[in-house]
């Protein structure tokens, strides 16, 4: 027993940078210590151990950040990132002046963390969205959405869709070009099955969302897959956890079949014909989750969607956390290219 | 358990990973040219987890590596429940201290649980009490008495706006090096102006921010700015409805007139009326008459004669009042006389006069014995002593 996790350690410690290793497992650690086995979550523990930053109007490598509240009753917050156009400070007028730019991508991310984990001030996710500015020229919008197990399914679409409308409705955050908001939808882990599920609620609306970014996203079944036999409990990941997840998010009584875990499972709609946002799927080859998400590339291209898979052979959960490895750069450049279509 | 003399080692296998892993790297991300590199050297800070809140030296990565191993290890020979719960509730000193944090865990593994020192933990105790990495309101302590109970006590800080009176510095990236205090700030904590703007389409809140602001480019003379905010407010305040609108509209020209100098030419005439319309619609100025006269209803309370020196009588308005109730005094009113001292009117007129004779003619009117004297002086209280004194016996 003790020997095989010797093992599974050291095989992780080969395939990435000591310091991502370092990082990676520390957050393993502490979840582990902040999921209880009868389903509860130590939310105060949980809060002091992230690290956390305020926004900041002051521009930080040409990026400066600050908070909105867009629902009182639900104490919905959301980040907005933009570039500094001018030298020295914005002043209020400067918060909400008009893009500049013919085309500006408006990225609106949704953090990872199962549902349960991070928020939009953790400085793991605040620093991601700072560097999604400067590299797509874009403005980032983080949407602090209600997590797990305290507020389950489908408290995080809900908040993920009233940001979708929130940024729509701005004026400010329109592309002089067409003078609409040109919106992209982008996520890591649970923050990628809520861009789905959130495109899901786009069609028909009225609103149209440019393109899905989905980054390692959760998704899952009832079956056990054979990339989570294989892969279970080698990197960073065991497939427990992720169940423990899926407990603590999907209504209670139900399973990992559920369409929101599932979108092309046995409970899932059809996508076929309908005006969906073209999608770029990243997976990591370590990620013992992989067959769900490769299953759901494949699900919308069954569907007719246009969807583009990045496979990343060698990368673990949260490569693209620290940029000290090439498929960081391989994903930014691609997303980059995603959002400034030429 | 790896010390000094293996840390060398360790160093280089760091170097061997990362070199490798920094030889496929497609390009640099120009502003961070030392990425990725995290045998970063010496005593230096590992700048990437730096970055994301946790202080770790790069030459003790494989030391806190190898931690996290052994806390791994024996978590995972545990029942269950059993180490979580006894890790919960232990004191969880500056997490950001990643390498004091996991010895921590390890010492209270080690002394509780005969498994644990299996492991041989070592006893280094480096242990850093102070979470002063965090920003002031987002400090956290949680304290527990290892019977199951934990107080906690968090405070996120969404913060207010305060950039309108914060003091506007010019910050670039902080970048503190190795010293070896742990007086850190992170790279955006330190002089960070957080800014929540209060669900947007509260252009009311917005606008009164705004206004406060453009007053203080005001007088910090900064006219370009407030010249900016000041536009922005026009457009503001016709999003308000009813009194907000007016106040905005208001205030906001009065900005205006600051900032590009129109100044009206003949405001001295109306100074006059301005008063009594301010001393009517504002209650301060009302109220404050209103305590003073009952200073002095209660000081004459038995008197016969009242003699009031009033040292800047303007209009004279706190002066009906007292009339009033002295004249529904039980036992009737008393004499009451009135100095009036005033500074000299420019045309010549003699207002000191004019306001007596109304005075009188009120006090004719409710039954009061009333007498009045004008004094026109030019604010010298000393001297106007000395003229009351000496002056014109009664």
């Amino acid at each position: 027993m003790a020997g095989s996790n010797e093992v599974n350690l050291n095989e992780s410690k080969m395939v990435v940078p000591l310091n991502t290793w370092v990082l990676i497992s520390n957050f393993k650690l502490k979840y582990t210590l902040l999921r209880r086995p009868d389903g509860t979550f130590n939310r105060h523990l949980a809060e002091y151990l992230d690290r956390k930053v305020t926004a900041n109007v002051n521009p930080v490598d040409g990026v400066f950040s600050f908070d909105v509240l867009i629902d009182r009753e639900t104490s919905l917050l959301i980040r907005v990132y933009r570039q500094a156009e001018t030298e020295g400070l914005p002043s209020i007028v400067e918060l909400e002046k008009p893009l500049s730019s013919d085309t500006v991508p408006v990225i609106i991310f949704f953090h990872g963390g199962s549902f349960v984990h991070s928020s939009s001030d953790s400085a793991i996710y605040d620093t991601l969205c700072r560097r999604l500015v400067g590299i797509c020229k874009a403005v980032v919008v983080s949407v602090n959405y209600r997590r797990a197990p305290e507020n389950r399914y489908p408290c995080a679409y809900d908040d993920g869709w009233a940001a979708v409308k929130w940024v729509s409705s701005k004026p400010w955050l329109q592309s002089r070009k067409d003078s609409k908001v040109h919106i992209y939808l982008a996520g890591d882990s649970s923050g990628g099955n809520i861009v789905h599920n959130v495109a899901v609620r786009s069609i028909e609306s009225g609103i149209e969302v440019m393109g899905n970014i989905l980054l390692n996203p959760l998704f899952s079944g009832q079956k056990r897959t054979e990339s989570e036999k294989r892969l279970d409990g080698k990197y960073f990941v065991k497939i427990q956890d992720r169940d423990w997840y899926w407990r603590a998010f999907l209504p209670e009584g139900e399973d990992r079949d559920h369409p929101a875990c599932n979108p092309f499972g046995p409970n899932g709609i059809s996508l076929e014909g309908i005006k969906f946002p073209k999608s770029l799927v990243v997976v990591a080859g370590l990620d013992l989750i992989q067959d769900w998400q490769l299953g759901y590339a494949e699900g919308l291209k069954r569907n007719g969607q246009d969807v583009k898979l990045l496979y990343l052979e060698q990368a673990t959960v949260g490569f693209y956390l620290l940029p000290n490895n090439e498929h960081f750069y391989t994903v930014m450049d691609e997303i980059r290219n995603f959002v400034n279509p030429e | 358990m790896k010390r000094n003399r293996d840390r060398d080692r360790d160093r280089e296998r760091d170097k061997g990973e990362s070199s490798s892993m920094g030889a496929e790297k497609g390009k640099m991300w120009q502003d961070h040219p030392d990425d990725g590199i995290c045998g970063g050297g010496g005593g230096g800070m590992d700048e990437l987890l730096e970055v994301l809140g946790y202080k770790v030296k790069s030459s003790d990565m494989a030391d806190v590596a190898q931690k996290l191993e052994q806390l791994e290890m024996v978590m995972g020979t545990a029942p269950d429940d059993g180490i979580s719960h006894l890790l919960c509730d232990t004191v969880h000193y500056n997490p950001s201290d990643l390498s004091g944090w996991v010895q921590s865990m390890l010492s209270e593994l080690n002394n509780a649980s005969p498994l644990a020192a299996a492991f041989d933990v070592g006893h280094n105790n480096s242990v850093v009490v102070d979470d002063s990495l965090l920003l002031p309101g987002d400090s956290s302590t949680i304290t527990g008495t290892g019977t199951g109970t934990t107080t906690t006590t968090t405070t996120r800080t969404p913060t207010t706006i305060d950039f309108a009176t914060s003091q506007l510095q010019q910050q670039s990236r902080i970048y503190e090096d190795n010293s070896e205090s742990d007086d850190h700030q992170s790279e955006i904590g330190a002089g960070a102006r957080p800014v929540v703007l209060v669900d947007s389409q509260e252009a009311g809140v917005l606008l009164v921010h705004t206004l406060m602001a453009c007053a203080e480019a005001v007088q910090q003379d900064n006219l370009k700015r407030a010249d900016a905010l000041v536009k922005h407010i026009g457009s503001l305040a016709v999003s308000q409805a009813g009194a907000m609108r007016k106040v905005a509209t208001y205030f906001a020209e009065a900005l205006a007139r600051r900032i590009y100098k129109i100044y009206p030419h003949d405001s001295l005439d109306t100074s006059d009326v301005l008063q009594m319309h301010f001393y009517e619609t504002c209650p301060y100025l009302k109220f404050a008459h209103f305590t003073a006269n009952q200073a002095i209803l209660e000081a004459f309370a038995g008197a016969t004669r009242v003699h009031v020196i009033d040292f800047s009588l303007k209009q004279g308005m706190q002066w009906p009042v007292l009339m009033q109730a002295l004249a529904v005094r039980p036992g009737g009113p008393p004499a009451f006389r009135l100095t009036g001292i005033g500074p000299p009117q420019p045309d010549n007129t003699d207002a000191l006069q004019q306001v007596g004779w109304k005075l009188a003619q009120l006090a004719e009117t409710i039954g009061v014995e009333f007498e009045f004297r004008g004094f026109v002086a030019n604010k010298q209280p000393i001297l106007v002593l000395r003229c009351l004194i000496f002056g014109p016996a009664r």
